[in-house]
């Protein structure tokens, strides 16, 4: 059977973490910033449907299991 | 007695049951196994101790045990409320007893009061031993060790569909005060009786199908009276469940010490209820997780930025000094070229002072040197001038004479007065016989005079 997308919430959140420690580093550039904001801004919200919002993929997975 | 009395068996009894009471006359606390247990009609609870033999398990003592209705109530509710177990077959027991002996019915054990702690203690030796077992096969910690998902919302449950602890749990999931997403199936399993094991075994192989779906099992039941937990401290449902590849989550219901299924369970429970709890709690850890992370963003992001607002306005107040300063540095500079140059262009000028006036002592010097060589030059074709010319013009005056004297004598005139002709023809020169014709009229200029004559005869040779 597919597989579920288990892994997209911890990715999000392991690259969020990763932004995180950028902006908290010496090296990070200004320029970058506009970059990480947006990013960051995607991840957040990957993880709040993750939470949230109903993924009829998986409601037609487990509609299909006997 | 006498050896020729007889007895009837009735009397026999009688004798059997005075020695017994004569002998035994007090009560006795027995370990025991349960075997049987029956309650009639009445409310009389009827046992069958038996007692088994370590090493094989066979049966090496039995006997028939009765506790009348009125006990029985008090002590059937002492016995389950402190172990959270029937009072069954299986389970064993130390029980204080009186041996009795009836005529009709025989031996038995009258029970008067049941300890409840035995059977606790032996449960728990019993626990202990599997779970000895499992950990020297070394499985048991294998379920405790897998990771429970960040996000656990893909739920196989293992319940009785119409148990009440199903419904607490569903209730819980589904109206969430967060409004989490849950995708919850259910694999319906017997959760008591002697099918439970069996049942709940089948159930786990069925959601090991959709293995890769799911994040979380939870075993769940009942909420109601307490009742047989054996089945939960089964070895062979403890080794599928510690093998399973999801995280087991149990809330069999019961305040007990944790069954076998517990202990090996990745977590456990008291409740349904509590199992859906912890699920929902682990969607707020994600939440705040993800709700922190967006703060520490933020923060940073604001922070830097204010940063290098500071930055750039405390260059911005910088760049008047530094271009002042920069100003006054050029400035210092220009003026430095500026001196040398002068010293420079001076030096130079005087330089080229010193050789003009130089060059303007040398000149008249030269000039007057090359004026004097030219005179001596001069002096001297001056000389040669006065001293030649005289000479020369004497020479020249001797040469015009003579040639005066050669023009003289040269002249037609004087080579006519030495006797030649000259013939003209007219007016021209004749100089051969050529030139003329017969009847031609010619004059002859003579020294003196001239002739006219007309050709008579022409004589021409050629030379």
């Amino acid at each position: 059977m597919a597989k579920a997308k288990t892994e997209s919430y911890s990715q999000a959140v392991k690259e969020l973490e990763q932004i995180v420690s950028k902006l908290q580093s010496d090296d990070c550039e200004i320029d970058e910033l506009r970059e990480y904001t947006a990013r960051s801004v995607e991840l957040l919200k990957i993880c709040k449907e993750k939470l949230f919002k109903t993924d009829e993929e998986l409601k037609k997975l487990l509609e299909a299991m006997e | 007695m006498n050896q020729g009395e007889k007895l009837s068996l009735y009397e026999l009894n009688c004798v059997v049951r005075c020695a017994l009471k004569n002998s035994m006359p007090d009560r006795y606390w027995v370990m025991a196994e349960i075997s049987d247990v029956k309650e009639n009609f009445s409310g009389h609870c009827y046992v069958e101790f038996i007692e088994k033999e370590n090493r094989r398990g066979s049966i090496i003592a039995k006997a028939r045990g009765t506790i009348w209705a009125n006990k029985w109530r008090t002590l059937k509710n002492d016995f389950e409320k402190q172990t959270h177990q029937e009072f069954v077959a299986g389970i064993k027991v130390l029980v204080e007893v009186s041996v009795e002996f009836h005529e009709l019915y025989g031996f038995s054990l009258l029970v008067n009061d049941i300890d409840p702690s035995y059977t606790l203690g032996d449960m728990a030796k019993q626990r202990a031993e599997i779970l000895r077992k499992l950990e020297e096969e070394g499985v048991k910690d294998l379920n405790k060790e897998l990771t429970l998902a960040e996000v656990p919302n893909k739920i196989a449950i293992i319940s009785s569909a119409t148990a009440a602890g199903f419904g607490d749990f569903m209730n819980q999931i589904e109206n969430n005060v967060s409004g989490y997403k849950f995708y919850t199936k259910l694999f319906p399993a017997v959760m008591q009786g002697s099918q439970t094991e069996a049942s709940i075994i089948d159930a786990l192989n069925r959601i090991y199908s959709y293995e890769d779906f799911f994040d979380v099992v939870v075993i769940i039941r009942g909420g109601g009276a307490t009742s047989d937990l054996n089945s939960f401290d089964s070895y062979q449902l403890a080794l599928n469940c510690a093998q399973f590849p999801i995280p087991i989550i149990t809330g069999i219901g019961h305040e007990r010490d944790e069954t076998v299924l517990d202990s090996i369970a990745h977590t456990r429970v008291k409740t349904p209820t509590a199992a859906a709890e912890f699920l929902i709690s682990k969607m707020d850890e994600a939440d705040f997780k993800i709700e922190e992370l967006k703060n520490i963003i933020v923060d940073n992001v604001r922070v830097r930025l204010e940063r290098n607002k500071l930055r750039i306005s405390s260059i911005r107040d910088m760049i008047p000094y530094i271009v002042n300063e920069k100003i006054n540095k050029e400035r210092s500079r220009t003026q430095l070229i500026n001196t040398k140059i002068n010293n420079l262009v001076a030096s130079k000028v005087s330089e080229q002072k010193n050789l003009v006036h130089k060059i303007g002592v040398l000149i008249p010097q030269i000039v007057s040197s090359k004026v004097n060589k030219q005179k001596i030059g001069i002096d001297v074709i001056e000389e040669k001038i006065k001293r030649y010319v005289p000479e020369i013009v004497a020479k020249q005056n001797i040469k015009l004479s003579m040639l005066e004297k050669i023009i003289e004598l040269a002249s037609p005139e004087n080579i006519l007065k030495k006797g030649y002709s000259l013939t003209l023809k007219n007016n021209r020169a004749v100089k051969s016989a050529k030139e003329l014709k017969r009847g031609d009229r010619v004059i002859t200029l003579l020294g003196e005079g001239e002739i006219e004559s007309v050709v008579c005869d022409i004589k021409y040779e050629n030379k």
